[in-house]
């Protein structure tokens, strides 16, 4: 195993962030992915939130210095394989209609295609959780097909549906809750991915593998009615 | 129970507590006070680490109860209880039955009320903090005519003209960020050289710093990755945001510091409009200033000497002479 080697620098003096690579790589997120929750079992750290490329650890300086830190985050890294975590896959269940994927017609539109192709694509495709940021449940997916490339909005719409899927900019979304966005809204997810009251209070971590399938508007109506009654409607295959 | 009725409220008036910490990697938002210095000292006043505050804007609260109960308070402008001016900055009082409880204007940003309650609603995600952007809270942002639910502790001893924490008007310290080789040293001199001016479109999610922008070498944008309190991202057109208690998880833009802990309520207690300068400091100077907030909170929990107060008093009712005129109670 070749040992993958970050670049590390203060974010304040409360948190720190490893930089492992300035460009998105699957064996990068997978490694990052793996580290994160050692390191998240350091005493001191607070949290940690692993991003495409680079991990940010949130630490109490007054329980863990800094350079007690580092030391045991450099030993952390050299013994941490990716490929001791087996990551999860699911198929869930989503839906392309332009009844309840919004901009999807648009979006078709705008990549020259029809909304049954862009859907095919979409569904075609198998995604991996490398993120979550911007707001609660909003996964970033890596592994968008090159058919799916299209420009981020000029201006943002309106707040996203809940348990949108989201295309822009070469990237995919899983959005879980309502929010602005300059992306695209083209399917709704039929299992919703964020639970207040739930621990954790997302269905999918980071590192999860996604592959989509689409159902008509009625099927996805009462499988979401079910999947927000507690059922869960995506099928977990590995 | 009783029920606390809020009379009178800012924009921007919550409650919060030290914040929902945790969930940064689910892509959620810690949010908590914008002020962690005051809010300690009112923790200490409270004597429960922790509890959740109301967090009060510039321009002031007013508030009563249906039962008798203490309250503690941090803030900068006037403060009066049943319409008598009692000394500001810091105390603990007693609020009779309906006796109502004002906090004027303040020149700076954000004080902070503890009421001696327990809050008859449960937690979210472990916390209190009220993030409006994501709908994570317990409670509404706060506005005239809110009742809130609480049962009172028994009513604690009055405290009363204390010292509060000190004014210091010295440049705002920050530590190198993750994407300072992204800024040449000329940019760096022009960052640290410039008196910024704090942006009137700011807020608890960040504060725009107005001034010469910035130039960047290469791609404004970076691959997301963690952001955190205090952290200073230069957008695409060069101008400086500070990131605040709302911010984001994750971010897209480059870094050039961040500001250390010891700073951060008196870098967020600066109003719109007024200046602000920053200076390099190491982890190990970032270290020793966290170590005398120790000092500073238990020196901010003196009674100060009678004939001080009197001349500060006088000091702060000409200041907010001038700020009355556009407030309306």
């Amino acid at each position: 195993m070749n040992l993958l080697r970050f670049s590390a620098a203060s974010l304040g003096d409360r948190a720190l962030t490893l930089t492992f690579a300035e460009h998105i790589e699957p064996a990068i997120t997978q490694h990052i992915r793996a580290l994160a929750p050692a390191v998240a079992n350091i005493e001191g750290v607070v949290e940690t939130v692993p991003c495409y490329a680079a991990l940010t650890v949130h630490f109490d300086p007054m329980t863990l210095a800094y350079d007690a830190l580092m030391a045991e985050l450099n030993t952390l890294n050299a013994s941490i394989a990716a490929a001791d975590v087996a990551p999860r896959q699911w198929r869930v269940p989503a839906c392309y209609h332009p009844d309840i994927a919004e901009d999807i017609a648009e979006a078709a539109t705008a990549l020259g295609v029809s909304v049954d192709a862009l859907a095919e694509a979409h569904t075609a495709a198998t995604f991996e959780i490398a993120m979550y940021g911007f707001a609660p449940g909003w996964a970033y997916l890596s592994g968008t097909p090159a058919a799916l490339n299209l420009p981020r909005r000029l201006t943002p719409r309106g707040p996203t549906p809940a348990d949108a899927l989201l295309i822009a900019g070469g990237q995919a979304m899983l959005a879980a809750n309502p929010m602005p966005t300059g992306w695209y809204v083209i399917g709704r997810s039929a299992q919703p991915s964020f639970f207040l009251d739930r621990t954790p209070p997302v269905v999918f971590d980071v590192g999860d593998r996604l592959s989509f399938y689409a159902v008509e508007p009625s099927q996805w109506q009462s499988m979401y009615a079910a999947a927000k009654a507690g059922e869960r409607v995506a099928e977990r295959v590995r | 129970m009783a029920i606390l009725t809020i009379d009178q409220a800012g924009p921007m008036c919550s409650v919060q507590d030290g914040g929902r910490h945790g969930y940064q990697r689910f892509g959620v938002t810690p949010a908590g006070v914008m002020h962690p210095q005051a809010a300690a000292l009112c923790w200490q006043l409270l004597a429960r680490h922790n509890h959740p505050l109301i967090e009060v804007s510039a321009p002031g609260l007013a508030l009563r109860c249906d039962e008798p109960i203490s309250i503690s308070f941090v803030w900068q402008g006037r403060v009066e209880r049943d319409g008598i001016a009692v000394p500001n900055r810091a105390g603990r009082l007693s609020l009779a039955a309906g006796e109502r409880f004002v906090l004027h204007p303040s020149p700076e940003q954000w004080g902070y009320v503890g009421i001696h309650a327990d809050f008859c609603a449960a937690p979210l995600m472990g916390s209190y903090a009220t993030h409006a952007r994501s709908e994570l809270k317990v409670f509404e942002p706060l506005s005239a005519g809110n009742a809130l639910e609480i049962e009172p502790w028994t009513l604690d001893a009055e405290m009363t003209g204390l010292r509060g924490l000190e004014p210091d008007a010295d440049p705002i310290r920050i530590v190198a960020g993750p994407q300072i080789e992204r800024f040449s040293q000329a940019q760096i001199a022009q960052f640290l050289q410039t008196e910024w001016r704090i942006g009137h479109r700011s807020d608890r999610m960040a504060y725009q710093l107005e001034g010469e922008p910035l130039s960047l070498r290469g791609k404004h944008d970076i691959i997301s990755d963690g952001i955190t309190f205090g952290a200073i991202q230069i957008t695409g057109s060069g101008q400086p945001y500070v990131l605040m208690a709302d911010r984001q998880p994750t971010g897209g833009y480059p870094k050039i510091g961040c500001i250390i802990d010891a700073d951060i309520g008196r870098f967020a207690a600066l109003p719109p409009g007024s200046t602000v300068t920053f200076v390099w400091v190491d982890l190990n100077e970032a270290a020793a200033a966290t170590r005398l907030e120790t000092a500073k909170q238990q020196a901010a929990m003196r009674v100060d000497q009678p004939d001080l107060r009197s001349e500060r008093l006088l000091g702060l009712n000409l200041i907010d002479g001038i700020i009355d005129g556009s407030y309306t109670d």
